[in-house]
């Protein structure tokens, strides 16, 4: 339906008081007697519409005898359900209202105040310039349509004259540009724009621009894209992590691959260097190995060769010992041999010298010769001791010989025990060293693994505190019972529809009462009541907002809403479904307003926002523990590894010493690989030593065994020295003085010599020549005697030096009995064979301690990497892996798809916007002269007028009417009759408001049509009337009633003023 | 036969498929849910001694209750004593949280004939004939040998010795290996067949070996593109040990994922003539210009395939990009009836002249002349 006018309130507009007109859509007949205030309620139309309430040209509507303002309220239906009201109070500062309704009964505020006529404009787009403007006109606001729509009927050259180039602005042109075009329109084209406009409305609002709401086609796709592209952005995040992850693992990987290069390297030199060290120990130990079987070799050679050159001396001796013995045999049996002779001539002396003197010479010679045999017995004797002295001698020296090689073995041996001794102490040492070493690890490894159960237990103490922070958070958000944002959002959308609604409803009452009696009621304005006391014939008024409400005693109860049932049920069932929400939340969050709500909301999200973050930071701490979900496991594991590390430990700790103690005493513990390191050099030592132990032991064992034989022997040779010792005398005086006595003796005994000679020589003649022979013989005899002694003594010599050497001959042999010359040169060969066998070092000596250092630091370094790549792994375990490439590539193609959509969506309604431009464009084009489209109306309908007596009306591009065809001639309108004149004015209008659909207001018109005119008019207007609403304003009712009409009796609406002086109220 | 066997893998129960429309997407998804019941009625009817399910049958460690819901309901459908044996594999790998930990209600209200590899090493006997080693995934991604953890056969064990882990068997240089299946690991770690999951395609890794290594590929496809999917593979052990297991392929799948290109209306109008396409995912591309009328009938053709609000789509699945669809303008008003309003005609002969001399409005001009021409033919009509 057209836009038609629903009610019109007026009071005290010039003379009326107060009116109350109800319209209706189709012909109304408003009618009257003169000076009723007709034409007041039109000019309270137009100044409604079109004045602001604040003009000047107000005061027309003034009542000359009224203080109160001019109060005009106007109801119009836009379109359907769109229902506007307008309320001015004219004067001062004017008050205007506009309210909008969707059933006419409840109204909700759209504005206030000086806007609203510039809505009104918006609203109407008549060609009213909004108030505000400088350059505007002071008076009523004219344009074309409101000259045809509301214009003085009276005023015929004003409608006749009107023209859009005379509009303030171009809001009339446009509308009736759009309206007049939709009139000339072809029916298809009508059927083509119509689907056009809806597909165009399907994706566009009217600017043009891209619906946003929920049934818009590009709200879901936004939706879809919105989601990829987030999608999109957290699986690139996810990639760049695991990307991040991997360059990570794959950077780590090749640090440790390097690092590990470099500790091989590291331990390699460390390696070669311990092990040139080792060979050069080694070169060294058998070099002095080699050389002491070498010197052993020497002496046992020496001793061997001595022992040799004794057994030869003694065979030469026994050689010589045997010479003299057979020349002592050659001189005893020359003696033998002489004895005889001797015998017989001492016997012829003996014969010869048997006188006295003979016998006093004999007694002499006896005496001598006694003398001489005690000299020569003391001499046998002297020799005897003598030979005994040196046997004690050799004997001696012989001591003296074992002792010398005692003590060298004994020294040799010593210096052999010494080596093993040091060899075993440091071996036990270093057995120690590696108990400590060991007890270290232990130690150390036990700590580790403390530290990393602490370190995990605090990791997870944290994590865990984080979570329970969370939880608690989380919690607390739960208990603070908070709506969710989208109830929350709902409500408040509810509630804005409420408000809304409400709004609506506050359309603004006003109800006037006179009591006939006197009584009492109770007055309900907007819900408040009061009770009020009335007195008879006194009339009174209230206003409410929203809700009025009488309850008048013995007279009933008047109830009056704004804006109608429709509205009112709308702001009841938009307040029941705020309610019905709003009672659930706010019972369940236990508050009473929606602030609260939305404070505990925001509440409950930083709640929740700070549980996600914790939750994100023990997820952090997770993931620095390598495994985000074995964190627990590890945390039962760790302790139960320190523990049993512990107990490892506790078992290697010193009686009474806890690990604890270890620990705090030793104060830093080294790491796991260099103390193992540390232990295995260590027992490389001990194996190396043991080795030496090994040779060394059966050495010092076999020469101990001889060692104790020679001193077995040196006891037997001691004690047969004692033995001969206590028997003789001092061997060394013996010896000593031998010479001398044996000098002493040999000259007593020449002296006995030569006294016998000369006693002999005392003999007779014969007897001399027999004691001559005798003393031949006696001499040669005592010659012969003396080789034989002297030979007996070399013999006793040669047996004596014979003996010595046998004596020494047989030490050697019992000394060289226990060397196996042939083992020792074996064993020496062995050891230069060895020697030779062992690789040569070249080079010098490296810096051990720096090697170990840079060995160790590799080591540390690469285990750190590993470390840290076994971290990296686990990370990348978590974040990694084809799922999120998957995902990725999913993202991506699904973000391509919707693009593709996206675009495809915007060619589809890209090509219906632009059909729609198009065929605008195309439609203004042909229809750009719009007088032509009035021409048509206004013509035929003159035609049938004047049964054609009347051709086409002239109508400009402006909407200007130029003139009348009269019998195939254009005419003036100034050449036709007033009558004629407005009757064209009257069908103009007709025109301009079917094209515009909207009302159109006809005050006191046609009073220059005859009867006939009339009756067509009528029928016309109730033609008109069908498609349009037709507000006739009559004191004529008679020409417009046939009742079809709505028909208002004005006298029954309208209350005027008390004529009799000014009225104050 | 000494055993009998079916191994499947990758069911990717859960996936998504955002580049697909919801509708679309919810229909592939479910599709991956309705396979799981073809292959246990294969496992019935073949009377296998056990199933052996290699890995990935849940796209994210963590699916939605709605996935893990219907393989219970398909597992738990079925009055069974055959061993069901589920493998964690990379994309729903054993972690604390996944559904294969024992405390999840998946893994509690699995039957008691399903069993869960929850360790490297894992061991079950089928009968006293046969064993299954078995060693799970436990994190999304890792360069961890996963069938070196796999027990050797030992001196004297007789049995037939099945191994199932999930992993990559090939080695590309700059290609991330996930868990690699070296070559010849069946035999060298003493199995009669290494049943492993992850490629999408069938695949017997080493054809000819006496210890089989066998992909039997995803039993619906994933993505366009995927060759020889929608199979599972059935293992027949013969009693002559000395004879290789026999394996044979059976296809499970329903739907068939095609990519087409037309160029020409002959091909599109045959495609659209093809007969049964209900379950056939079909991104169509259309690289070709085209009068008026054949423009219009390309679209109808389109919506036939597509579907409307009124027509099922004929085609289960289809995805259209016609960016490649052009319209050839030159003759486009002679097309139109020839008593179209002026103003109508005024309206295309400028649209005309717009895809003929704008090219920044040449798509939209081309698609608004397209629509006038359906709403003026239609009402002609």
């Amino acid at each position: 339906m057209a836009m038609w006018i629903r009610q019109l309130e007026a009071t005290d507009c010039a003379g009326i008081a107060s009116a109350s007109v109800s319209l209706q859509p189709g012909l109304n007949v408003l009618h009257g007697p003169n000076e009723l205030g007709k034409s007041t309620l039109v000019k309270a139309i137009r100044a409604t519409l079109l004045l602001p309430a604040g003009s000047t040209a107000g005061e027309q509507l003034r009542a000359w005898n009224v203080d109160g303002a001019p109060y005009v309220e106007l109801t119009f239906e836009q379109e359907a359900q769109r229902i506007w009201r307008v309320r001015k109070r004219f004067g001062g500062s004017g008050q205007t209202y506009l309210e909008l309704s969707r059933d006419g009964r409840e109204f909700s505020q759209e504005g206030r105040g000086r806007g609203v006529d510039g809505s009104l404009q918006d609203i109407l787009r008549w060609g009213i310039q909004p108030p505000g403007g400088k350059s505007g006109k002071r008076g009523m606001p004219s344009s074309f349509i409101t000259t045809a729509l509301l214009g003085d009927q009276r005023d015929i050259d004003a409608i006749l004259e009107a023209s859009l180039a005379n509009d303030p602005n171009a809001s009339g042109r446009e509308r009736l540009t759009v309206a007049l075009q939709a009139l000339a329109e072809d029916p298809r084209f009508k059927q083509v724009l119509a689907s056009v406009q809806e597909r165009f409305d399907e994706a566009y609002t009217a600017t043009g621009r891209r619906r946003s709401g929920r049934g818009s086609p590009w709200t879901r796709l936004r939706e879809d894209r919105n989601d990829a592209e987030q999608r999109e952005q957290e699986t690139r995040q996810q990639l760049e992590h695991t990307a991040s992850a991997r360059s990570r693992v794959a950077e780590l990987q090749q640090q440790a691959f390097e690092a590990d290069a470099e500790k091989e390297q590291a331990a390699d030199a460390l390696k070669a260097a311990q092990a040139a060290e080792r060979q050069r120990a080694e070169i060294a130990a058998a070099t002095k190995a080699l050389a002491a079987a070498q010197e052993d070799l020497r002496k046992a050679q020496a001793q061997v060769r001595s022992r040799d050159e004794k057994i030869a001396a003694v065979v030469a001796a026994e050689q010589e010992a045997e010479t003299l013995r057979e020349s002592l045999a050659s001189a005893e049996q020359a003696l033998a041999a002489v004895q005889p002779l001797a015998k017989a001539a001492s016997e012829r002396v003996k014969q010869l010298e048997s006188g006295d003197a003979e016998q006093g010479r004999r007694l002499r010679e006896q005496e001598a010769q006694n003398q001489h045999l005690k000299l020569t017995q003391r001499k046998t004797e002297l020799e005897a001791k003598v030979a005994a002295a040196q046997q004690i001698a050799e004997c001696e020296s012989a001591i003296r010989n074992t002792q010398a090689d005692i003590e060298q073995r004994t020294e040799a041996l010593e210096e052999q025990r010494r080596l093993l001794g040091e060899a075993e102490a440091a071996t036990v040492a270093d057995k120690r060293g590696i108990e400590a070493l060991e007890r270290e690890r232990a130690g150390a490894r036990y700590l580790a693994a403390a530290e990393r159960a602490q370190a995990l237990a605090a990791l997870a103490k944290t994590a865990k505190s984080l979570e329970k922070r969370a939880q608690t958070a989380r919690a607390k958000a739960q208990e603070l019972k908070a709506p969710a944002r989208a109830e929350l959002d709902e409500l408040q959308q509810l509630d804005a529809d409420r408000q809304v609604a409400e709004g609506k409803l506050a359309v603004g009452l006003a109800i006037e009462f006179t009591p006939e009696n006197a009584g009492t009621a109770d007055v309900t304005l907007d819900g408040e009541t009061r009770a009020r006391e009335f007195n008879a014939s006194e009339r009174v008024r209230y206003e409410a907002r929203r809700e009025l409400k009488l309850a008048i005693d013995g007279v009933g109860v008047l109830q009056v809403w704004g804006g109608g049932l429709h509205l009112r049920q709308e702001a009841e069932t938009a307040t029941d479904r705020w309610r019905e929400l709003a009672d659930n939340l706010f019972a369940r969050a236990g508050v009473q307003t929606t602030t609260d709500l939305e404070d505990k909301r925001r509440e409950a999200d930083e709640l929740l926002a700070s549980a996600d973050k914790q939750d994100d930071e023990a997820k952090q701490l997770r993931l620095r523990s390598g495994n985000t979900g074995e964190l627990e496991q590890q945390m039962v594991v760790a302790p139960a590894e320190a523990n049993q590390r512990r107990e490892a430990a506790a078992k290697r700790m010193d009686p009474g010493v806890s690990v604890e103690d270890y620990i705090e005493e030793h104060g830093e513990l080294r790491g796991d690989e260099e103390l193992a390191e540390a232990i295995e050099a260590l027992k490389d030592k001990v194996r190396q030593r043991e080795l030496l132990c090994g040779q060394l032991r059966p050495r010092v064992e076999l020469e101990a065994g001889q060692l104790d034989r020679l001193q077995e022997d040196l006891e037997h040779a001691q004690q047969k020295l004692r033995d001969s010792t206590a028997k003789s005398e001092d061997w060394h005086r013996v010896l000593d003085e031998a010479k001398a006595k044996r000098q002493v003796l040999d000259e007593e005994l020449a002296k006995v010599d030569a006294e016998i000679l000369a006693i002999q020589a005392e003999a007779t003649a014969a007897a001399e020549d027999a004691r001559q022979v005798l003393a031949k013989l006696r001499q040669e005899e005592s010659a012969k005697t003396k080789a034989r002694d002297d030979a007996k003594q070399l013999v006793l010599g040669a047996q004596m030096a014979s003996e010595r050497l046998k004596g020494e001959a047989e030490t050697m042999r019992n000394t060289v009995e226990g060397l196996d010359v042939s083992a020792l040169q074996t064993a020496r060969d062995e050891k230069q064979a060895f020697l030779d066998a062992l690789p040569k070092v070249d080079g010098t000596p490296k810096d051990l301690a720096e090697l170990e250092r840079i060995a160790s630091d590799a080591a540390n370094n690469a285990t750190s990497l590993h470390h840290e790549l076994s971290t990296a792994q686990g990370a990348l375990g978590q974040v990694g892996g084809q799922r999120i490439e998957e995902q990725a590539e999913q993202a991506k193609e699904a973000r391509a798809a919707l693009e593709r959509r996206e675009h495809e969506l915007e060619v589809d309604y890209g090509g219906w916007k632009l059909l729609r431009e198009t065929l605008a464009e195309a439609e203004r084009e042909d229809a750009s002269h719009l007088g032509d489209a009035l021409v048509k109306p206004v013509s035929e309908r003159m035609a049938a007028l004047t049964n054609g007596r009347y051709g086409a009306v002239g109508i400009g591009a402006q909407l200007d009417a130029t003139g009348i065809r009269l019998g195939g001639d254009e005419r003036s309108f100034d050449d036709v009759s007033v009558g004629t004149r407005e009757q064209i004015a009257l069908l103009l209008r007709l025109a301009v408001a079917e094209a515009l659909g909207s009302f159109v207001i006809l005050d006191d018109h046609l009073t220059q049509s005859d009867p006939d005119r009339m009756a067509w008019i009528r029928s016309l207007l109730g033609e008109a009337a069908r498609k349009i609403q037709v507000v006739v304003v009559t004191c004529h009712p008679a020409a417009y009633l046939v009742g079809e009409e709505h028909a208002v009796d004005l006298t029954r609406c309208i209350k005027r003023h008390e004529v009799g002086g000014p009225q104050t109220r | 036969m000494a055993l009998k066997l079916l191994h499947t893998a990758d069911w990717h129960l859960g996936r998504r498929f955002p580049s697909f429309e919801r509708e679309q997407e919810t229909r592939l998804t479910r599709a991956r849910l309705e396979v799981v019941g073809r292959i246990l009625d294969v496992a019935e009817s073949r009377k296998v001694d056990a199933v052996l399910c290699a890995g990935d049958l849940f796209d994210e460690p963590m699916p939605q209750q709605d996935w893990w819901n219907g393989v219970l309901r398909e597992l738990s459908g079925r009055r069974w004593q055959r061993p069901v044996v589920l493998l964690p594999g990379n994309h729903d790998p054993l972690t604390p949280n996944s559904i294969y930990h024992e405390t999840h209600n998946f893994r509690r209200g699995l039957p008691s004939y399903v069993h869960v590899v929850d360790k490297p090493g894992w061991e079950l006997p089928l009968g006293d004939n046969a064993v299954v080693v078995a060693s799970p995934c436990t994190s999304a991604a890792g360069d961890t040998k996963l069938v070196e953890s796999l027990p050797k056969r030992e001196a004297g064990d007789e049995r037939i010795r099945i191994g199932l882990v999930h992993g990559q068997t090939f080695d590309i240089d700059g290609h991330q290996t996930n868990f690699p299946i070296p070559r010849g690991s069946a035999a060298e770690r003493g199995l009669d067949y290494l049943a492993i999951g992850d490629t999408h395609a069938f695949r017997e890794v080493e054809p000819g070996a006496s210890a089989p290594t066998v992909y039997p590929g995803a039993p619906e496809a994933t993505n366009f593109g995927e060759r020889d999917t929608g199979n599972v593979a059935a293992v027949f052990f013969p009693l002559d040990r000395r004879r290789a297991p026999i394996v044979c392929k059976e296809a499970v799948g329903a739907w068939n994922w095609r990519e087409e290109t037309c160029h020409s209306m002959p091909e599109l109008r045959a495609l659209a003539s093809e007969g049964e396409l209900a379950k056939t995912v079909l991104r169509l591309k259309l690289e070709m210009a085209v009068p008026m009328a054949e423009y219009d009938e390309a679209e109808r053709l389109l919506a036939a395939l597509g579907g409307s609000l009124a027509a099922t789509p004929r085609v289960g699945v289809l995805n259209v990009d016609r960016q490649g669809l052009r319209l050839l303008t030159e003759d486009a008003l002679a097309q139109f009836n020839a008593d179209m309003p002026p103003v109508l005609r005024a309206a295309a002969e400028r649209l005309q002249t717009l895809a003929r001399e704008d090219p920044q409005q040449k798509e939209h001009a081309e698609r608004a002349l397209h629509h006038l021409y359906r709403l003026v033919m239609r009402d002609a009509a």
